[in-house]
């Protein structure tokens, strides 16, 4: 307890026409049980206003806060001073779009990404607001909702050295939507169209197998795991086809 | 001249069904995936033996003939090997190094990334407890030296292939006869060529190591075999094939002295 | 002057409320922005983790469950502060929503046959589930509800709900806005046009031109400081509303607080650790609640437990920290496994943000703002009063099922009934009204905006941002938090008065281009601030207790005096809100025991019927517009005496 902790942070501002790139240094008091979203806006209420970051919901829930720290991509909101030495340095994370400072740009390229995979249930079917709900089996549901609950931080793709070079890979993110859909039964869509949509090098033939993603997902999503299980189906349907 | 087939327009392509450029473009990709880790994993069992049968060198001159003679006299292996080696070398060096980012500052931008997931281990404290505990992860600085190793293979590889399919089908000019000979490789490697096969090696055992590795956790992940058994399993396999490398060349170097036992 | 931009349909707010309607209306083929603070995933529905209710009747223990049942338990729960009719509206909608939700993908959990086994109040019971009823949406128990009847998505209902909803929208190909924030309304002469808005990326303002505007910006506990809401629930949405003079804004005093907040970052722990056995201790580890509530204790309903935690701190008996004070919840008894399984998501929220392992520690916790039942003032079909063309739903509206306390589990289901039910009047209005692009109104509204900027930016004050807020946050969670006091609320308005001339003399330090985060924290200031000021001039006013509402100096609900919704205005120019008050609409059932929190009642001094009869013309004095169904229309009534039985 009591350490003074040093922020190394990233500062940049693109809309200021004369800003350059630099590490920022802010001591800061631990206190008890503190974590990076206190540690900001410590920072930001007391030492510099003009710092920018990113929190929504400050309870890992919303993916808003993931950053690079002391070189890895995580939540900041949850992550504790107390796991970290006394010298911090945020980056923001790379790859995405740079607002300001730690503040990128996840959303475009996530709703980019959805638009891409046709991030919806294909169905012909009508709502008929008279009848029962279609059954289903509960452990589809829960399966189903495990698959869903990737919280769009990015960090998997900030950590993918593939993605990084190749901006129109979908990404572990993408490809976990992707399977997603695919396990859902109310998706119509057959398995030439899924074919078509992820077995390119966008898609899932695109993943070196980097493995950075299921080691620093936040939600601990079994992404490995799905992308091999995509890439078998992939070549099932064409191999036998 | 017009042909519904183009690939010129791709816009064009309204989609559905396989014979369309987005199908066409992803059993593309699809293949160009298979054939490299097919090539790969067919050159891994190629390597697997030819380290063995090379570190046999290790009980001397008659043993190293015994073997030889049997992979080109008994059975013509040697001699299939190579005509059908440096094939799926050429070819797996084409699919998978496809995936080599082409451009200076992608290459830099994987190599910074990978090095700062690599060291950010060091710079959180490990607690004991699973939750603050990061998952260590290096896999991506693996991929670099996979290739960098790669790169390694290809020239001294190629270099050695010369030589020795030179050395299988001809008398090179020098030498008694044609074919592998234990009075021939002996000296060779003795006088210099035992630093080059123990690069050439290293290298080849570090980037197929990795490369299986990879290769598993791509596609059996969730399988039993997972990450965690795919890793001790190829870190088992890195190690042995090291060991055998360093036998083998030491062998050769003395395999005209009795071998090394 | 900068970008002017069309549609159809402008919605601000991209939750599960703001998501709702922008689908309803896409649907029909209309062009429909939505302006988002965040990328709409992020927007903060995506908490929720309960569930919502509906009446589906399908779990074992929800058996025989009907929409007036369900619709009993919505009035009871908001201590009959509720528009009944609106109640109605929702719960006969509510098992619609979640049918359609499913349809659109929403992994619901589902019935399986045969025996299971459930922890109900903290004891195992096996309960048959009906293999008829197999692979139907099933329900799990929420409190103040007399069957089961919240459907959920495992832990992450709310996240499963919008993200199904924005893939929606993206397949609707509505256009969203994110990183865009609502300054201020465009209107002239009663009718809404659009906003002027703010870009959260490089600071640019633009403005907005619609047939139809909806508010859909969710909560504000932020004010509070310590709120177990996200941090951008700073309450701007509402705040605008309250700017054009006109727009009422009702029951801003019910605001609802969570016993278990945890401590420092005020992340909801829920009530099943009390539920299944978890004991509150203060500073000298010595369990409290059983002195206070010898009957119920820890598992008291959410207000009252709430209430003598606070009470128990200001005796001195909450510990000390950094962070205030705060008690401490127990668990170490219930043991790892039960922590490892049943409350494994109070296990992971304690280790990950606090450090803590509940097994072998104290849990820091204290009551917390969790939700405002408050917010603008619309009319049944979500029609804001006084404003044509402009609508409100979700945590943003007044529209008035939950009166002084909303039942959880109801608020979620709000959004996406609110969004279906007001989505078709958003939409039928938007067909019947003509687009209307006015570059001088354009021009005179963003000038407004840019002097409040340069204000801001050259103004000769030297106030701090951070210690008005601060000081807000202290005088609402002291003094109008979850116990009040005569005093302490006449102290309230009286400081209030103070804060919110502080709030003209802001001086913005940094002057970086771009978004510029205290800019933008600064021009919500104000608005803020005048939010808590209703909240504390409407409960200050109120002479009785009412759900939430809990003063020691009138502890009766007074049905006599107060039956009614506290509308809140702030005239132009003026320097405190004004308050009046409507009837809470028709009445079906009449004020009566809600079976749980005691309390005593002044029962009601005219017939049930006499009130009825001037509900529609008091209101409309206040502002509400026609509805497309009129008034009574939703009603069944007397239906629930067969049911009360
Ligand atoms: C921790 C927690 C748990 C909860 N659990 C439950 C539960 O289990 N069951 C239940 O029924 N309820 C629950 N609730 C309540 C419920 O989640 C909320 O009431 C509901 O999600 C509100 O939805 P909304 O659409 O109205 O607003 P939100 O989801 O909050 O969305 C608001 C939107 O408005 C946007 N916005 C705000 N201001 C502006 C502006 N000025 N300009 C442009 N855009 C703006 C934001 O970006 C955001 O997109 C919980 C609440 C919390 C805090
Ligand atoms: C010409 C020299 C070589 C080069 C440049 C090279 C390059 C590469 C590269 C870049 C990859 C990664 C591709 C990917 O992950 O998709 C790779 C994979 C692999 N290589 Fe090589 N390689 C060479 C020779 C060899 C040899 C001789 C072997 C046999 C031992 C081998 C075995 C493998 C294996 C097993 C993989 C994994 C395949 C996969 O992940 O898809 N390579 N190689
Ligand atoms: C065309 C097939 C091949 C044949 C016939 C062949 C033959 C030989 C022979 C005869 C030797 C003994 C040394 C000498 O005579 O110079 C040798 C050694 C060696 N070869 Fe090959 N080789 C082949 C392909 C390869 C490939 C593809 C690699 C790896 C890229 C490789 C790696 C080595 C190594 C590392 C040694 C040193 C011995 C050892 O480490 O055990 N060879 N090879
Ligand atoms: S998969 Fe994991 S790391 Fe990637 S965006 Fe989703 S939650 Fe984040
Ligand atoms: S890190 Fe990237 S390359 Fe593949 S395994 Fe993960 S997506
Ligand atoms: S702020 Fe929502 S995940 Fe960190």
């Amino acid at each position: 307890m009591a350490r003074t902790l040093t922020f190394k942070i990233f500062r940049y501002n693109p809309y200021a026409a004369d800003s350059t790139p630099f590490l920022q240094e802010y001591k800061v008091e631990e206190t008890q049980r503190m974590n990076l979203f206190a540690a900001l806006n410590y920072i930001r209420d007391e030492l510099d206003p003009t710092l920018m970051f990113d929190f929504v919901c400050r309870a890992g829930i919303c993916g808003s806060c993931g950053m690079l720290i002391n070189g890895r991509p995580t939540l900041a909101c949850r992550t504790l001073t107390g796991d970290l030495p006394e010298v911090i340095e945020l980056l923001p994370l790379p790859y995405f779009k740079m607002l300001g400072d730690l503040s990128v740009d996840t959303g475009i390229w996530f709703r980019q990404m959805e638009e891409n995979v046709e991030s919806w249930i294909h169905t012909q079917k009508e709502f008929d607001p008279a009848a029962e709900e279609e059954r289903m089996n509960n452990e589809l549901a829960n399966k189903i909702y495990e698959s869903e609950r990737c919280i769009e931080c990015g960090c998997c793709i900030a950590g993918c050295a593939t993605a990084n070079v190749n901006p129109d890979f979908v990404g572990a993110a993408g490809l976990y939507r992707v399977g997603r859909f695919m396990m859902d039964p109310r998706d119509e869509r057959n398995e030439e169209q899924w074919f078509e949509l992820i077995s390119t090098d966008e898609g899932v033939f695109g993943c070196i197998g980097m493995m950075a993603c299921g080691d620093v997902c936040p939600k601990d999503l079994p992404l490995l795991e799905i992308m091999a299980f995509v890439r078998r189906k992939m070549s099932a349907t064409a191999l036998t086809k | 001249m017009y042909s519904e087939n183009t690939e010129l327009f791709p816009q064009a392509s309204p989609g559905g069904g396989k014979s369309t450029i987005a199908g066409r473009k992803a059993k593309r990709a699809l293949w160009t995936e298979l054939i490299s880790g097919v090539t790969g994993l067919l050159l891994s069992g190629f390597i697997f033996g030819h380290l063995i049968l090379e570190s046999l060198s290790v009980f001397g001159a008659e043993a190293y003939q015994t073997v030889a003679d049997f992979m080109e006299k008994t059975l013509p292996l040697a001699q299939i090997s190579a005509v059908v080696i440096p094939l799926l070398f050429l070819i797996h060096f084409i699919y998978a190094g496809r995936k080599i980012p082409g451009k200076l500052y992608e290459r830099k931008r994987m190599l910074e990334l990978g090095h700062s997931l690599k060291k950010s281990k060091n710079r959180w404290n490990q607690k004991a407890g699973e939750y603050t505990t990061l998952r260590r992860h290096f896999e991506t600085s693996l991929w670099i030296w996979q290739v960098r190793t790669g790169m390694l293979v290809l020239a001294l590889g190629a270099f050695h292939f010369v030589l020795v399919i030179w050395n299988i089908f001809t008398d090179m000019g020098i030498n008694a006869t044609a074919g592998i000979q234990a009075g021939v490789s002996g000296p060779r490697v003795e006088s210099g060529l035992w630093l080059l096969y123990l690069f050439l090696g290293v290298a080849i055992v570090v980037h197929m190591s990795i490369g299986l590795y990879r290769l598993a956790v791509k596609w059996l992940a969730d399988t039993w075999f997972d990450r965690k058994i795919a890793y001790v399993v190829f870190s088992i396999l890195f190690w042995v094939y090291l060991i055998l490398n360093f036998l083998g060349v030491a062998g050769l170097y003395r395999v005209m002295n009795g071998g090394l036992l | 002057m900068s970008n002017i931009y069309t549609s159809d349909v402008l919605i601000i707010g991209a939750g599960l409320a703001g998501e709702r309607i922008a689908v309803a209306a896409a649907k029909e083929g209309l062009n429909v922005i939505i302006l988002s603070l965040v990328p709409p995933k992020r927007s903060h529905s995506a908490a929720a983790q309960g569930g919502m209710q509906a009446a589906l009747g399908n779990a074992a223990k929800g058996k025989g469950d009907n929409a007036t049942l369900h619709w009993l338990d919505t009035v009871k729960g908001s201590d009959w502060g509720a528009d009944q009719e609106v109640a109605r509206i929702f719960a006969d909608n509510s098992p619609i929503a979640m049918r359609e939700m499913a349809h659109y993908g929403v992994p619901w959990n589902r019935v399986k046959g045969g025996p299971a086994d459930y922890f109900i109040k903290g004891k195992k019971e096996t309960v048959e589930e009906d293999p008829a009823k197999e692979g139907l949406i099933t329900a799990r128990a929420f409190g103040g509800t007399a069957k089961w009847r919240t459907c959920y998505t495992a832990d992450g209902t709310g996240h499963s709900v919008l993200y199904t909803m924005d893939n929606m929208a993206i397949q609707l190909g509505v256009t969203v806005h994110d990183r865009m924030e609502a300054l201020g309304l465009i209107h002239a002469d009663g009718v809404c046009k659009g906003a002027v808005v703010r870009s959260l990326r490089n600071g640019s303002l633009s403005t907005y031109f619609a047939r139809a505007t909806v508010i859909a910006t969710g909560g504000y506990g932020r004010i509070y400081g310590h709120s177990t809401n996200a941090v951008i629930n700073e309450g701007t949405g509402v705040s605008i509303a309250l700017e054009t003079g006109i727009i009422p804004l009702g029951n801003m005093e019910a605001v609802q607080f969570h016993p278990t907040g945890i401590v420092p970052t005020d992340i909801l722990v829920t009530e099943g650790c009390r539920g299944d056995g978890g004991y509150l201790l203060d500073v000298d580890e010595y369990r409290f609640m059983p002195d206070y509530e010898p009957e119920k204790q820890e598992l008291a309903s959410r207000d009252v437990v709430s209430r003598r935690m606070k009470e128990h701190m200001l005796k001195g008996k909450g510990v000390h920290s950094p962070y205030g004070d705060h008690l401490w919840l127990d668990l170490r008894h219930l043991g790892a496994k039960h922590l490892h399984t049943k409350l494994r998501e109070v296990y992971d929220i304690c280790k990950y943000f606090i450090g803590i392992d509940p097994i072998t520690e104290l849990v820091p916790v204290r009551p917390t703002q969790h939700y405002s039942m408050g917010g603008i003032r619309v009319n049944k079909d979500g029609h804001v009063y006084n404003m044509k063309g402009l609508f409100s739903a979700g945590e943003a509206a007044c529209w008035d099922l939950h009166g002084f306390n909303r039942l959880g589990g109801n608020s979620l289901a709000e959004t996406i009934v609110a969004g279906m039910v007001v989505g078709k009047r958003v939409t039928a209005f938007a067909k019947a009204n003509p687009a209307e692009v006015s570059t001088t109104l354009a021009r005179q509204f963003e000038e407004q905006q840019k002097k409040r900027i340069d204000a801001l930016y050259n103004g000769s004050g030297r106030e701090s941002l951070v210690e008005i807020k601060r000081d807000m946050a202290k005088i609402l969670s002291d003094k109008v938090g979850i116990f009040r006091t005569g005093k302490g609320l006449e102290e309230a308005v009286t400081e209030f008065g103070k804060l919110i001339r502080r709030t003209d003399e802001i001086k913005v330090k940094s002057t970086i281009p771009g978004r510029n985060m205290e800019l933008t924290e600064a021009l919500k200031l104000k608005g803020m601030v005048k939010l808590g000021f209703c909240i504390a001039a409407g409960a200050e006013a109120r002479k009785e207790s009412r759900g939430a509402h809990t003063r020691d100096d009138f502890p009766a609900r007074d049905d006599a005096g107060w039956l009614n919704r506290t509308l809140a205005r702030w005239p132009e120019g003026a320097m405190q809100p004004e308050l009046s008050y409507e009837p809470v609409g028709t009445i079906d059932m009449p004020p009566g025991d809600r079976g749980y929190g005691g309390g005593q009642m002044i029962p009601m001094s005219i017939p049930v019927e006499d009130y009825n009869a001037t509900v529609d013309e008091l209101q409309k004095k206040n502002g509400k517009h026609e509805t497309a169904e009129p008034i009574n229309t939703g009603l069944r009534p007397g239906l629930w005496k067969e049911e009360v039985k």
